[in-house]
């Protein structure tokens, strides 16, 4: 009786994981498929948007530093992508977080409640 | 008795910690904020099943207050808070005499309540709910490390349980 019981729970953690996997993947194709041509960034801090960046037109890569009352982080644009390249946060999670270059995914520094997203032309 | 049951509990707090603090000190894998192995969960599980609910709380509590203090700031321990309570409720839901699951599932759910929990404070601190697209890759997470956990608890409680611990 054990052992059918284990294989129903080993069964549901296995949909779990392929469920989550798949909605993973899906969102990942759709948002590639989001791409129409221009680029922005979007810099939300606690809420309410700081900055858009245009990255569709970037010549020479530069840094834009965001600093407000919680503390600052070093942006780094180029053309088609974002990235923090540092901060003073305690953390440095949004210096993990990597490289944005297409739209539905975010880099997030959670103790200066700062948001980076992307978007591209057509969406508001 | 009490006295025991003081050591005991100071005895895992101190266990949790270390794991805690260790843990914090190994680089990210996975470039995303909460995806993390948990070993100071293996502690919470041992002491709800060992010593009961009341002083498996009191454990995690003191763990997440000192481990705040020693390894993060501020900001964390409302992360840490979060993740906790929920994934608490969680394991003393699952792990009583009319529910009988296996430990590392027991595990895997509460891994699963404690990312649902940070992610749901993170997407409250900063008024994003597009954070939800880490929503999958959190759930991925806490199966995998929440099942390896769950089994290194099962491990150690097999060992212990022959020790009278009341």
């Amino acid at each position: 009786v054990k052992t059918t019981k284990n294989k129903i729970y080993i069964l549901v953690i296995v949909i779990v994981l392929v469920v989550s996997l798949t909605a993973g993947l899906a969102y990942f194709l759709y948002s590639k498929n989001q791409d129409r041509g221009g680029l922005y960034a979007v810099v939300t801090v606690d809420g309410e948007e700081y900055e858009r960046i245009d990255l569709s037109r970037v010549g020479e890569p530069y840094d834009r530093t965001i600093e407000t009352e919680w503390g600052y982080n070093i942006l780094h644009v180029e053309n088609g992508s974002i990235s923090v390249t540092d901060a003073d946060c305690t953390g440095h999670d949004c210096v993990e977080m990597g490289t944005l270059t297409s739209p539905g995914y975010l880099i997030v520094c959670l103790p200066h409640r700062m948001v980076i997203t992307i978007e591209s032309e057509g969406e508001e | 008795v009490k006295t025991k049951r003081l050591v005991i509990i100071a005895l895992l707090t101190a266990m949790a910690l270390i794991m805690f603090v260790v843990e914090m000190q190994l680089p990210a894998l996975v470039p995303i904020p909460g995806v993390k192995l948990g070993l100071a969960n293996i502690i919470t599980l041992i002491a709800l099943v060992l010593i009961g609910k009341r002083d498996a709380g009191i454990v995690l509590f003191l763990r997440v207050m000192l481990g705040t203090l020693f390894a993060g700031s501020p900001s964390t321990l409302i992360f840490s808070a979060a993740g906790g309570i929920l994934a608490y409720l969680v394991m003393c839901v699952m792990v009583n005499p009319h529910v009988q699951c296996p430990l590392w599932f027991v595990s895997a759910c509460s891994a699963i309540a404690h990312n649902a929990g940070q992610l749901g404070m993170s997407i409250l601190i900063v008024h994003t709910p597009g954070l939800l697209v880490y929503a999958p890759a959190l759930v991925v997470s806490g199966v995998i490390t929440g099942v390896f956990t769950g089994l290194a608890a099962t491990y150690t409680v097999k060992v212990l349980k022959h020790i009278p611990f009341d």
